[in-house]
């Protein structure tokens, strides 16, 4: 049991190795934070204008709780930082399926796959060792990017609110239950995918499949269309685990031997 | 349940490392594998020969645990292929070699070698000696700290000899060692297969070298989905093309062929020019009469001698290639 969990983190810590070494995903990575946390909130809280009435902000009325005890400025605020929420959604969709594509497919074609297998690690222990490789940097990232934004908009903000504006609960639930859990839907689509795949690039392309849902969400939301709540975000996250129980119960059957072997494009 | 078998041969007390009964693949209707039976003692190198999807890596898959037959049985290192407890123990035992020698190119070749003895839990002290113990016997010292990226052909194929060589296996599945490297480069490598055997390592080698194949082993199988033959490559001569016996002489005439061809004991006759190519019957026992009727029937010998047949004319026939 002990040498179980032994593999699995050899497996991790080889995979963060080369992780590092890749500057492709390593540079990706970076800039997710740089954008979503610094470039995005600095444009908009540095755009608002200070002169806006109640009647150029009356449609967000709905989707701000409270606005009636806010002033216009501070509605136009927190309804931009409530929007910016799916970026925290985007990337623990796509950083996973870089990673796990170059892992999956990458050791496919480089023909390191099968001396891998050659040892006597069980394949689940080198899928759980992917898979962490996968999931812990790109939940860390979005934590790391959560926690910078939290600081630059409660910074910048603290004046006009006399309050931190986040973080609230729909933006915990999102950031700590949703984004691991979109994590691990990322990884083991990508490995549903990257057992037909020869090509990195190719099996990257299973991220549009998480990305679209995101960015419609996205745009729906800065439309003033929906409102995401803790609820509806809590809905979001069990349908989410659902999905990610069948995904690992079919990733798992996928990533054995015998199946890499012999079924393996 | 964990099943230990390992097979003595009652002849000659040699212990079978690897023994396959009927042993067969197929993947869907195709047949990959049929049929397999063979034995490998300890310390032997056994050659694998067949052509190009012939079904060897296949057969070696299968040893090593790594795909399951359809049906038949196989024993390595006494442990049944077949048991799923035992997979795990049988990957402890062997190594392998894949064709093309697959590495984490942008870690250093230390790095790459570390990640698999830590696979095979080999304490870090043992497999810190280790890995400098190969990387030097193999001219790769100066390397060690290199991305293997930027290592040739030949450099890779020799540290994925390495890898497979670390956690010490009992038996060494090798696929092509030497295909694609420089004619040093393949001597470092074959010198160092026939060390291993010295250290009664039990090699099973994939070739098409078939120079190499006869250099380097003890036995030899050739398969194309089938086994075709399994022996000694000098038995396999033997058994192929039997012993031609090559009789040159001054003058070649028809009362000589006669008196030849007429022996109950010749079998054949090949007349080329002034040269006669017979097989005899036991040409241990039967040669000097043969000799002696060519004497009495007025031939003037100048030189008699064995037909030699190279591995590549055996192999040819038995395979259909030829």
């Amino acid at each position: 049991m002990i040498n179980v969990g032994l593999d699995i983190l050899i497996i991790t810590r080889k995979e963060l190795d080369e992780l590092l070494r890749n500057r492709y995903i390593i540079t990706t990575m970076a800039s997710f934070p740089l954008i979503f946390s610094i470039a995005i909130p600095l444009v908009f809280l540095l755009t608002i204008p200070m002169n806006l009435t109640k009647g150029d902000v009356s449609m967000l009325f709905s989707h701000v709780p409270g606005f009636d005890t806010m002033t216009p400025h501070q509605i136009v605020i927190y309804f931009l930082v409530q929007s910016n929420m799916p970026f925290y959604l985007l990337m623990p969709g796509l950083m996973p399926t870089m990673i796990s594509s170059y892992s999956m497919v990458g050791e496919k074609k480089n023909g390191t796959l099968e001396p891998l297998l050659a040892t006597p690690v069980s394949s689940l222990d080198i899928l759980f060792g992917k898979t962490l490789a996968a999931v812990i940097p790109s939940v860390l990232i979005t934590w790391t990017s959560f926690f910078i934004y939290t600081i630059l908009v409660d910074v910048m903000t603290i004046a006009t609110f006399g309050y931190p504006v986040i973080p609230s609960a729909i933006w915990l639930v999102s950031v700590f239950i949703t984004a691991p859990l979109l994590a691990i839907m990322s990884v083991y689509a990508t490995v549903l995918v990257s057992s037909r795949m020869t090509d990195v690039r190719a099996s990257q392309q299973v991220s549009a499949v998480i990305v679209v849902p995101i960015m419609v969400l996205f745009v729906l939301q800065l439309f003033g269309m929906i409102t995401l709540d803790t609820f509806s975000i809590l809905l979001v996250s069990a349908g989410l685990l659902v999905i990610d129980v069948i995904l690992v119960k079919s990733g798992t059957r996928l990533f054995r031997r015998e199946e890499i072997l012999t079924r393996w494009g | 349940m964990l099943t230990f078998i390992y097979i003595v041969n009652a002849d000659l007390f040699v212990v079978m490392v690897i023994r396959t009964s009927s042993l067969a693949r197929r993947f869907g209707n195709f047949v990959a594998v049929d049929d397999i039976t063979i034995s490998v003692g300890k310390g032997e190198v056994f050659g694998f020969l067949g052509p190009n999807g012939a079904g060897k890596t296949t057969t070696v898959r299968m040893l090593a645990c790594l795909i399951r037959p359809t049906s038949g049985s196989a024993t390595v290192c006494g442990l049944d292929i077949g048991d799923r407890e035992s997979a795990s123990l049988i990957r402890k035992k062997v190594g392998i070699l894949t064709e093309s020698p697959g590495f984490y190119d942008n870690l250093t070749a230390t790095k790459n070698l570390r990640f698999f003895t830590d696979l095979y839990h080999i304490n870090r002290e043992t497999a810190e000696e280790a890995i400098r113990r190969y990387l030097r016997m193999f001219n790769l010292y100066d390397r060690k700290d290199h991305p293997v990226g930027g290592f040739s052909r030949g450099m890779r194929q020799k540290l994925a000899l390495i890898r497979c060589l670390l956690h010490e296996p009992e038996v060494l599945f090798m696929d092509e060692p030497t295909s694609g490297l420089d004619p040093g480069s393949a001597r470092v490598v074959r010198e160092a297969i026939l060390d291993l055997k010295k250290n009664g390592r039990t090699i099973f080698l994939c070739t098409h070298n078939l120079d190499e194949a006869e250099r380097l082993s003890d036995k030899v199988a050739i398969i194309n989905h089938h086994l075709l033959y399994s022996g000694t490559p000098a038995a396999l001569k033997d058994t192929i093309y039997g012993q031609e016996l090559v009789v040159r002489l001054e003058k070649l005439n028809p009362e000589i062929y006669n008196a030849v061809s007429s022996m109950s004991v010749v079998q054949a006759v090949e007349r080329s020019g002034d040269r006669m190519i017979l097989r005899i019957h036991n040409p241990e026992l039967h040669s000097p009469d043969v000799i002696d009727a060519i004497v009495r029937a007025g031939g003037r010998i100048r030189s008699v001698g064995e037909l030699g047949h190279s591995m590549e004319d055996v192999y040819l026939k038995l395979t259909g290639d030829d």
